[in-house]
């Protein structure tokens, strides 16, 4: 028992004495907190925005994404598309290495797109009927080429989500899955940052490879830690004592109001294309009719939500104006009571007390409660009876696998995961989606299939453009959902911290190359 | 009627005497008027429906709103009082289904003993070894979050309790006299069971009970905080409480005040409960 207790004092007096020898060269450290937990490091299992966000720091692709949403090089130093668009050529830089020093090579891609295929999980969905193995082939050791299997007009887009695996590192721990058991805990990729630590549930560290082939600027950020919680009264003590830098994207407006107020933080904002959306169920009564959804639309009060619960920017329909070529402004949504009782009097269920209205919203947003609440308190002055219920995110995304389980209306997110209209169309509003978190609308409707497709398989912009605005139109006139607004991303961070800006790629706005530290 | 010499009246007498238990009671009594009376006494009754106010939100403790309102505007006082009700509804259906089957077991096992009693004894210890609130987590994680399912939970274990005290009381008195006076006159065993041996639990029943009042709603508040008792927009005080923990320290109201509210109700319990214990000398109740 002394013992312990001696041999633990003196543990003590040695990390006091080690943090006082290496004080001189401080790392810059960046904590961050994510309202969950980060699944998967695996480039073939990546899905949400936690695995997203670490992927982008610790593995490169062939191409970045810039602020616009325009194709960046990274690893390929440049690319040409062949004029019938079904097959494009990437030069990879010459002097790309992974973490371990091996060049990167052609073999490396096609290695990292046959794994992806063959595992069929995460972004393999975006390639799904694109490409298949051998469809990307080596020519030289700097020069790979991907083959399509058909015209598809957003495969440019969906190219950063292809993350760059060292294939002789994988190969070597390949086991009998692929390295799948080796890559959840390891990571063999070209990025920025190494893995340092990661406990699931709690927290990950990454830290700088000062050998990163692409440079480091000056203000470097050393390490990154994330802390998972979604837990408000923890971020703002966090942030009391010094030990956070940077807020997620999620906090509540109450949050951001009080660390603007305190000297360390500011507070940096950006219109995203995140929409958040009512998405209601079209096939489970009583949203079957299009008119109840029609009034549940003019039942949703839109300025106090905007003023009040999220601020948010302006959307009149599926698709956020950052897409500006595709984008068709529909009519500004509009607040009216006596409007949405003129509706349900039209529908099926005019005369009818009390009809039937399940809302879900994520439990533990403060935010989403309070949307519902709103919600719930004026559909039930113009006739609705309105369940509302709570559930965790693992449980909406069970919900969502059945038309009967779908709720009449969910509290949905949802922002392109590649730069591209078709990565909203396709994932919410096409028959393949079903069953998806993302497509709790249940459309299955064969003339929005076909303008998807469509869209998909034409190289001309301008064919393209004509059939997402006929796309949008269609949807806003079937009230495919409450189209609220766009998520206002905002961020509480170090006034010493720079270089956040809005990038129309999940989490691709979290690559922390591109962030500095601004002060001494 | 001299009030000094019927047995009543001489317990009503140290009851008063005893400042705590008074005290308890009063709570009790203002708890239980509160929720009978909520809808008249309230201030503002809609606020537990579905009624939102974003321009009220966030007020601090006035004379408008007594304890503040919460973050949609809703008045916390009134939320308070309905909640009440929704304790009270919670513990009486638990201890209504918990005690009569704990108190019957315990009554059964104690009395026959032999493999009765082992069965009976040893799935008791074995129930006893599950924390209730572990039990109560899973239960509504597997069936949906609901008030039913929260009682369900909560009753699932809460007879352990019962039947263990009832159990070794019944053990005391198995051998006594009067008990072998009614075998040897051929009562029935239920005769034996509720005539004989129940009366004789009753004291000690009732100090458990108002003891549990007290543990039932704290339990019951800890799930609903946790998100698994009652869904919105019905006002239950854990709720309330881990609604409100999300604006501290700035807006204490919010969280403290709902908070103070499970405070007083289970004080109140556990006084009256300590009171009856002293009253009526029954040392087995912990």
């Amino acid at each position: 028992m002394n013992s312990v207790l001696l041999r633990g004092l003196v543990c003590g007096v040695a990390a006091i004495g080690l943090t006082a020898g290496v004080q001189a060269a401080e790392p810059r450290v960046v904590t961050m907190n994510t309202v969950q937990i980060f699944g998967s490091i695996d480039p073939a299992k990546i899905s949400d925005y936690t695995d997203y966000m670490a992927s982008v720091n610790l593995y490169d692709g062939l191409a970045n994404v810039d602020a616009k949403g325009n194709l960046v090089p990274e690893l390929a130093a440049s690319w040409e598309v062949s004029p019938d668009a079904t097959s494009v050529t990437f030069h990879l830089r010459n002097d790309a290495r992974f973490q371990d020093g091996a060049p990167v090579t052609a073999a490396d891609v096609v290695y990292s797109v046959d794994r992806l295929l063959k595992i069929n999980l995460g972004p393999a969905n975006l390639f799904a009927g694109v490409l298949k193995p051998g469809s990307v082939t080596a020519i030289d050791p700097h020069t790979v080429k991907f083959t399509l299997l058909k015209t598809f007009s957003p495969f440019l887009a969906t190219v950063p989500a292809i993350r760059i695996l060292n294939s002789k590192l994988v190969k070597a721990h390949a086991g009998a899955d692929d390295g799948q058991t080796w890559l959840s805990t390891h990571t063999a990729g070209a990025g920025p940052y190494e893995l340092k630590s990661w406990q699931r549930g709690s927290q990950m560290t990454i830290v700088r490879d000062p050998k990163y082939y692409r440079g480091w600027g000056e203000g470097a950020i050393d390490e990154v830690h994330f802390i998972v919680t979604n837990d408000e009264a923890t971020v703002r003590s966090m942030a009391a004592s010094g030990e956070l830098t940077m807020t997620s994207q999620y906090q509540s407006p109450d949050t951001y109001d009080q660390l603007a107020k305190s000297p360390r933080f500011k507070v940096v904002k950006a219109e995203t294309a995140v929409a958040f959306d009512l998405k209601v169920n079209s096939k489970a009564k009583p949203t079957d009719d299009l008119h109840i959804r029609k009034a549940i639309a003019l039942a949703t009060d839109y300025d106090t939500i905007r003023s009040t619960i999220l601020p948010g920017g302006e959307l009149t329909g599926p698709l956020p104006k950052t897409f500006a070529a595709d984008y068709l402004q529909g009519p500004a949504p509009k607040f009216d009571l006596d409007a949405a009782k003129a509706e349900i009097a039209k529908s099926g269920y005019a005369g009818q007390k009390g009809i039937p209205l399940t809302l879900t919203y994520v439990s533990g947003t403060k935010f989403e409660e309070e949307l519902g609440l709103l919600m719930q308190s004026n559909l039930e002055q113009i006739g609705f009876k309105v369940t509302l219920a709570g559930e965790p995110w693992n449980r909406v995304t069970e919900i969502a696998a059945k038309i009967a389980t779908t709720p009449n209306i969910t509290e949905v997110f949802f922002g392109p995961t590649y730069p591209s209209p078709d990565s909203m169309f396709y994932t919410e509003y096409d028959s393949h989606a079903s069953g998806t978190w993302a497509s709790m609308e249940w459309l299955q409707n064969p003339d929005v299939d076909k303008l998807i497709e469509g869209a998909r398989a034409t190289g001309d912009a301008a064919a393209q453009g004509k059939l997402y605005k006929e796309l949008q139109k269609k949807l806003i006139d079937m009230q495919s959902d409450v189209f609220i607004e766009t998520q206002l991303v905002r961020h509480a961070m170090d006034k010493c911290l720079d270089g956040y800006a809005y990038v129309p790629m999940q989490s691709f706005d979290y690559a922390f190359h591109k962030y500095k530290w601004t002060c001494r | 009627m001299s009030a000094a010499i019927t047995p009543g009246g001489r317990r009503w007498r140290r009851f008063r005497r005893n400042p705590t238990a008074v005290i308890g009671l009063a709570i009790v009594l203002v708890v239980l008027f509160a929720a009978a009376f909520a809808p008249w006494i309230s201030p503002y009754p809609s606020h537990v429906g579905a009624v939102v106010n974003f321009r009220a939100r966030h007020q601090p403790p006035s004379l408008h709103y007594l304890f503040g309102t919460d973050n949609v505007g809703r008045d916390i006082f009134s939320r308070v009082l309905f909640g009440y009700r929704i304790s009270l509804l919670l513990a009486g259906a638990v201890l209504g289904v918990a005690v009569p089957v704990g108190v019957a077991l315990g009554l059964i096992a104690g009395y026959f003993g032999g493999w009765v009693e082992t069965i009976i004894m040893r799935v008791n210890d074995i129930s006893l070894a599950i924390p209730p609130l572990v039990m109560a987590l899973a239960v509504t994680t597997v069936l949906t979050p609901s008030l039913l399912h929260s009682m369900l939970a909560i009753a699932a274990l809460w007879w352990t309790w019962h039947t263990r005290l009832i159990y070794s009381i019944t053990r005391t008195l198995r051998h006594q006299e009067f008990i072998e006076a009614a075998e040897t006159l051929g009562a029935s065993k239920l005769h034996i069971l509720f005539r004989e041996l129940l009366p004789n639990c009753a004291s000690a029943i009732l100090v458990k009970v108002s003891l549990d009042f007290g543990f039932v709603i704290l339990v019951g508040a800890a799930l609903s905080y946790l998100g698994l008792g009652v869904q919105p927009p019905t006002p239950d005080l854990g709720t309330m409480v881990a609604a409100g923990a999300d604006f501290l320290p700035e807006r204490w109201w919010e969280a403290l005040l709902p908070g103070a509210a499970i405070l007083f109700v289970a004080l109140g319990f556990n006084l009256l409960g300590d009171g009856l214990r002293d009253l009526f000398d029954v040392e087995s109740v912990r």
